[in-house]
């Protein structure tokens, strides 16, 4: 039988960096098929390739059964290929129903905007995802998985014969996910085809019918779920190119059950308030205990970390250090109290992009109060040179520029600049979204040799795996209370999402 | 850029290559040929002489441009529009200051810049706490400072530079200008600022993204209102310093210094957007457009054509700049 979709050996490179050298893929009508590999192993090079956005340096295309060579986006949609992107392409200053009807309104003969039809067109498109937001809403005010729900919206709008979701699950609540696999299942059974990109195996594992992997810019391997067991094994050795051995072995595992009961309180939160978002937070993290936030996305665990790091003010409640009641104005007076946040939206909130791994490691440094006013740069470059060596940069030059680098080494970038610092109180903001799992294994190390050393980590995640990896006790957040607490070996997936849902 | 694998790199070190092509380079290549045309067009146009006065008269521009700088580093659509009428209150007040006696030296080198300062700081609260938008605050403040001096002055500014003042303002070190002296001192500190000292450092993170700098622990907010506090300050001390070469204040001197130095800025390299570039760049800047500017007046041009050439002179500077950073 053909295929919708094939490509061969697709070449692309920029600026002389190799993005794809040798990628091959194949994708049947009405089928799901998972695309995964490391951060910048190619996938979403390759998928923009598909949607025509960019052009292969080399390799053949065929659709349908016929080569075809795609020169922009627009002829992409008019073969039905539709694609929701990563780094959204919605425009933040229109609203939603604008966005949706975008680059291909309803004009009178004059040219002029029919209104009526373009909302009908819009308001049937977000039933389909049951997304809960006002046409009218800008897109700029929607909460970040309000934003991924709707380029998603957008894609399905255009109703596709062929789907590229480039990790559309990053910024999901599980709610949403199941909501948009039911959807993905339905239009399988309507013989679209889509491809889907994850970094979540278990998305993968669950939805898909066959996977195909890059490694490197390369095609590694293809898991056909019909002939093979759905299972992360076989996966995840694909992913990294080892062989499987000890060490590999379930990242996700649950750590084993520590008691800190008799360590000291480190922070104690109690009664904490911030109007309309959280209502009478208290809880306590005692020194090297690794303590999660869980829930439903959205449900204040950001407000909380924004207030921890004094970025955010609070309206009523004491937090206390060691048993003192501290006011934290600003983060500088959070960082000088030894807490620092490594903040969820890495470009907007954690990084310089045009400057280089130097400039942002030293950073935080740099900015302390006890820094000298002529800086001992020599040191510094030393102390960057092991906090690369500690974060296992790739690669390992203090000169690239971070906009240079892939999404996972600059995640690592983010948590690098406050190793040096020796903090108290770590606070992660979903440090792992959108990161490959060898960057993710390597943050878990990195969290656990902290807590090791008597760091207290707060760690909010929006993924639920990665609670269970790293907390030895998870609090639950639902509408801005904490409502629930699992310790130990009672933090599992279902006891987690029951809780979240607040079904007992 | 390059990939570049091995651990203990050195930082700082570019390439011949890189450094041929840089920003830095280009505009360096820009003033080789405005000399050699300008040789062409007035035989000359490149001794030492002329040279040297060409350099004395991008003195003034550059010291304005240093406070530009420093704003349109620190990002967030920095611009200070109120520079040309802080050097110019800064004429007028040095003058009142010092009333031609050597011993008011020291006086007006501490209130002029204060002056300056104050009016900066003004400035800066304003875009910092009450969110203006710098371009309007500045353009108002530029506005208010014009006022201010009219009323000091009654329209008839008094006092003068007083004789030593006025030997730095013309005198030659070797056949040097002093001002031009004073200029490498101020290129040399201004660039171990930026590079080597924490404030510097800290500049370039509140630039290139506020919100990740005041994560770090920057107070970003009372840091921009300090800059354009320092802007306002080099501005007026720049005022000082034109005095000593014009010997008497005039008002209004400084209007012509607004918009060079802002497109001193974006010839050299720095981009608008904040957080990259430094103040080498504008240095040259500066020498382009004061250099352009005596060859259209050894020409004869009239004022218009002055300004179409300067236009288009800009905009073929800021392609060549954009151009090259797409490949």
């Amino acid at each position: 039988m053909s295929f919708i979709l094939e490509a061969r050996n697709l070449k692309k490179s920029f600026d002389g960096v190799v993005a794809l050298s040798d990628a091959s893929f194949t994708l049947n009508q009405g089928e799901i098929c998972g695309l995964v590999g490391a951060n910048g192993s190619g996938k979403t090079t390759f998928a923009r390739i598909i949607s025509g956005l960019i052009k292969p340096d080399a390799g053949q295309l065929y659709l349908y059964g016929s080569q075809i060579n795609l020169k922009s986006h627009l002829e992409a949609e008019k073969l039905a290929i539709s694609m929701v992107h990563q780094n959204l392409s919605l425009v933040p200053e229109m609203t939603v129903w604008e966005n949706i009807n975008l680059g291909r309104e309803i004009i009178t003969p004059l040219g002029i905007l029919k209104k009526e039809e373009a909302l009908i067109r819009a308001e049937a498109a977000i039933q389909e995802l049951k997304v809960n937001i006002s046409l009218y809403d800008k897109v700029s005010q929607l909460a970040p998985s309000d934003q991924q729900l709707l380029e998603i919206v957008k894609a399905l709008s255009r109703n596709p014969k062929i789907l590229i979701l480039d990790e559309p699950t990053a910024s999901l609540g599980f709610k949403q996910v199941e909501i948009l696999f039911e959807k993905l299942i339905q239009l399988k059974k309507d013989q679209v085809s889509v491809i889907f990109i994850s970094h979540r195996i278990w998305e993968i594992t669950r939805i898909c019918d066959r996977l195909v992997a890059f490694r490197n810019g390369k095609t590694v391997g293809e898991v056909d779920f019909q002939q093979q067991p759905r299972e992360e094994r076989i996966i995840i050795p694909l992913i990294t190119g080892k062989k499987e051995n000890e060490d590999e072995k379930g990242i996700h595992e649950k750590r084993p059950y520590r008691n800190f009961d008799t360590r000291q309180v480190i922070l104690e939160v109690d009664s904490l308030s911030k109007r309309d978002k959280l209502h009478n937070i208290s809880f306590k993290i005692r020194e090297g205990e690794v303590i999660g936030l869980g829930g439903l996305n959205g449900q204040g665990q950001e407000e909380i970390l924004f207030i921890l790091s004094g970025y955010l003010r609070k309206t009523s409640g004491k937090i206390k250090i060691n048993n003192q009641e501290i006011i934290i104005k600003n983060p500088s007076q959070a960082i000088e109290r030894g807490i620092f946040l490594v903040p969820g939206d890495r470009q907007k909130e954690g990084l310089f992009l045009n400057h280089n791994v130097f400039t942002n490691l030293v950073y935080p440094q740099v900015a302390q109060k006890k820094q000298k006013f002529i800086l001992p740069l020599k040191e510094l470059r030393q102390t960057v040179n092991t906090t690369i060596q500690k974060i296992s940069l790739v690669p390992p030059d203090p000169r690239k520029l971070v906009s240079h680098l892939s999404g996972g080494n600059q995640q690592k970038v983010v948590i690098g600049k406050w190793l040096s610092l020796s903090p108290r109180i770590l606070l992660l903001n979903d440090p792992t979204k959108g990161v490959d799992i060898e960057t993710r294994k390597n943050l878990y190390k990195i969290i656990a040799d902290l807590s090791n050393q008597g760091v207290s980590v707060l760690l909010y995640a929006s993924d639920n795996e990665e609670l269970i990896a790293n907390c030895d006790r998870v609090l639950i957040v639902f509408e801005g209370q904490i409502v629930e607490e699992i310790c130990g070996d009672r933090i599992c997936e279902e006891n987690l999402i029951a809780s979240s849902l607040r079904v007992q | 850029m390059n990939n570049n694998q091995s651990q203990n790199v050195i930082l700082d070190k570019v390439s011949p290559k890189e450094f041929l092509f840089s920003k830095l380079a280009i505009s360096f290549y820009a003033i080789i040929f405005l000399f050699v045309l300008g040789e062409i067009i007035l035989p000359g146009f490149i001794s030492f002489s002329h040279v040297m006065s060409v350099l004395r008269l991008s003195v003034f521009l550059g010291i304005v441009a240093l406070g530009q700088t420093l704003v349109v580093l620190s990002g967030n659509e920095g611009i200070d529009l109120s520079v040309g009428s802080i050097l110019s209150i800064g004429v007028v007040l040095s003058a009142y200051f010092l009333n031609g006696q050597n011993i008011n030296i020291p006086k007006a080198l501490l209130l002029t810049p204060a002056v300056g300062l104050a009016f900066g700081l003004i400035s800066g609260l304003v875009i910092s706490y009450i969110e203006i938008p710098p371009i309007i605050m500045t353009l108002a403040m530029a506005s208010v400072v014009e006022g201010t001096s009219l009323i000091i002055t009654k329209g008839f500014p008094t006092g003068n530079a007083p004789p030593l003042l006025e030997t730095i303002g013309s005198g030659k070190f070797f056949n040097i200008p002093y001002l031009i002296l004073l200029w490498i001192l101020l290129i040399v500190v201004a660039s171990f600022v930026l590079k080597k000292t924490k404030w510097g450092h800290l500049l370039y993170g509140v630039g290139s993204n506020n919100l990740t700098a005041e994560l770090s622990g920057v107070r970003v907010k009372r840091f921009r209102v300090f800059v354009y506090g320092i802007c306002g300050a080099i501005a007026a001390l720049a005022g000082l310093f034109l005095l000593s070469y014009t010997g008497t204040p005039y008002l209004n001197l400084g209007a012509t210094y607004t918009m060079p130095s802002i497109a001193a800025l974006a010839i050299g390299g720095i981009s608008l957007a904040g957080g990259n570039g430094d103040y080498l760049g504008a240095v040259i800047g500066c020498i382009i457009l004061t250099t352009l500017n005596s060859i259209l007046v050894a020409l004869r041009t009239t004022e218009a054509v002055r300004q179409i050439t300067y236009g288009l002179l800009l905009l073929i500077l800021v392609i060549a700049y954009t151009g090259r950073r797409k490949r």
